[in-house]
């Protein structure tokens, strides 16, 4: 059975390579000094075919492959953190990029991120050719890094080969739509899937739908957190560290969350007139899953519809704005719930409140999703480094 | 069904139309003033106090340079020169820096020294800070007795049972961590 890596080791090595510079051949030895490549012993990195090297390069993202020693024999590790430069500006959230393409698995995935992998997948071609069959792979990243080690486990798993895949990341943020997440969590299976996030980082909440994150229908390692959500302090690797040290995944698979799925409570949520706080994370899990809602009152086939149509650089606004349209007016049912949902959002941000189905226009519905998406982008990117 | 086509359809046309607006919205979004930036002081090297040997013996006159880097300065970083006295001894001082960083910042630096002995440069020390703490990169105090030497086997050193090697060094001190052993190199 292919062994795991316990969350203070795929933490610590999460944060480790932050301290990697590509200029500095000291910093890489110290990380390969960690013990999971070098338990007395015949730990060795792997070299890439072309280049020689064993670090993976990319514009937004960087990489180090090697393989392990000791318990983790043979097995091969990835390890990835965003660039320097896109770990400051962190503008890989709110960029033109931020629309959809297909993956090399062929299924809907965020732009920037796809465009990120692929351009280091070469490379991972290179590394994957020269690891035995059978060996464990294990992909590894936080923030940004777990994104891209997201989708380098997708790929690795589709791959063949008859290795084991297992995924570990820290305050990720989502990168496909629904149907990217089923295809993962199939053949990555739930139980190799170990993802954590802080229930106030604000990071693993964006993009927003219809992004989401694998697995769908097991549970996350989901960490209780009380710093502010604004603050963006629960996205540091450091706290991450501090939370799951001498803890097992099992341990902190176990939190169950709030019932955001329940439609009762949802439709509760969208006719309460309660004030709500903007810098509250349950706020944001009730936009969401208020959003979802509304959506699949339009048309279930429209969710649908949308994930695969929406190729490119178009903002989530524009598309939802539309649909929302169209879904008022061709099905009256669905009127009600875009008004609720419009007005609660205008109430919460201070925009001017649309107060019956007859004010609803494209205009007022895009700007109030703008502000929602810049809101929760502002969140999340206060998190990340800037300069 | 057909409510589903047309909606399709009508959305698949309006394509092009979405474009043009989207960048408009992304150049709106990367405009506004998210970020609050705060000129802090932070810590980029603990102070480091102690002998340099060779063969046993004081190394006098000797150049040691040191290497750091740090958030926002990662690339080219800033190397400090310094020399040890008649006596061999040496005292790096604290080093900070006023960075402008977003409060939120993750902050990391590294740390490089290099002795010079005939005229051949060997690293007798290497270590990260993960926060901005001071004695972070020196296992969280002011190490004492502390003796390096060129010739000495580089040992990577681990603190607390973390898999993570926190310094890479020729020295020895005082009270050093029992869990350290000889760098592996690749």
């Amino acid at each position: 059975m292919a062994k795991e890596l316990p969350p203070s080791d795929a933490s610590s090595l999460a944060r480790d390579v932050y301290l990697i510079n590509e200029t500095s051949e000291k910093s890489v030895s110290d990380f390969l000094q960690h013990r999971v490549f070098s338990q007395q012993s015949r730990a060795k990195v792997l070299k890439a075919r072309t280049g020689g090297r064993v670090l993976l390069r990319a514009r937004d993202a960087f990489g180090i492959c090697a393989v392990g020693g000791g318990a983790y024999q043979g097995d091969l590790f990835l390890v990835f953190r965003g660039s320097t430069f896109r770990n400051m500006g962190a503008d890989w959230l709110t960029n033109g990029r931020v629309g959809l393409s297909f993956s090399r698995t062929g299924l809907p995935i965020h732009l920037g991120f796809n465009q990120t992998f692929n351009s280091m997948l070469d490379q991972l071609r290179s590394f994957l050719s020269s690891a035995p069959p059978g060996t464990t792979v294990h992909c590894i990243g936080h923030s940004l890094g777990g994104a891209i080690a997201s989708l380098a486990a997708d790929w690795f798993s589709k791959q063949g080969g008859g290795r084991a895949v297992k995924l570990y990341s820290f305050g990720a943020p989502r990168v496909g739509t629904e149907s990217f997440a089923r295809s993962t969590e199939q053949s990555l299976r739930p139980e190799n899937i170990n993802r954590a996030y802080h229930h106030t980082d604000p990071v693993p909440m964006v993009p927003l739908f219809p992004y989401t994150h694998a697995p769908l229908n097991s549970f996350s390692a989901n960490i209780p957190s009380t710093e502010a959500l604004i603050s963006g302090q629960a996205h540091r690797i450091g706290l991450y560290i501090k939370r799951v040290q001498g803890k097992s995944w099992a341990d902190l698979k176990h939190n169950v969350e709030a019932p955001y799925q329940l439609e009762s409570a949802i439709e509760n949520w969208l006719r309460s007139r309660s004030p709500v706080d903007l810098n509250s994370h349950v706020f944001w899990r009730w936009c969401e899953a208020a959003l979802i809602f509304v959506v699949r009152k339009i048309s279930v086939a429209a969710l649908y519809s949308l994930q695969s149509l929406m190729i490119g650089a178009f903002t989530f606004a524009d598309k939802i704005a539309y649909l929302f349209l169209q879904g008022a007016n061709v099905l009256s049912r669905a009127a009600q719930w875009v008004l609720l949902f419009v007005a609660k959002l205008s109430r919460a941000l201070g925009m001017k409140e649309p107060k019956s189905e007859d004010e609803l226009d494209r205009s007022i519905i895009r700007s109030v999703l703008i502000s929602l998406d810049n809101r929760a982008n502002s969140n999340a990117r206060q998190a990340m480094r800037f300069v | 069904m057909r409510c589903y086509f047309l909606l399709i359809c009508s959305f698949a046309l309006s394509i092009p139309a979405f474009s043009q607006s989207a960048q408009k919205d992304v150049q709106l979004a990367m405009s506004l003033p998210f970020f609050k930036k705060e000129t802090s002081e932070y810590v980029i090297a603990s102070p480091l106090k102690g002998v340099l040997l060779y063969q046993g013996k004081p190394l006098a006159d000797t150049l040691i340079t040191r290497h750091m880097r740090w958030t926002g300065n990662e690339d080219k970083g800033e190397l400090q020169e310094f020399y040890t006295d008649k006596n061999g001894s040496f005292d790096l001082p604290l080093y900070t820096k006023q960075l402008t960083l977003n409060v939120l910042t993750e902050f990391f630096s590294t740390q490089q020294i290099t002795v010079s002995v005939d005229n051949t440069p060997v690293d007798i020390w290497y270590s990260g800070k993960v926060s901005n703490d001071l004695w972070d990169d020196t296992g969280g105090e002011s190490l004492r007795a502390l003796v390096c030497d060129p010739l000495a086997v580089e040992v990577a050193v681990y603190y607390e049972g973390s898999g993570s090697a926190r310094m890479l060094t020729r020295c020895r001190w005082e009270g050093m961590p029992e869990d350290h052993q000889e760098v592996q190199n690749y």
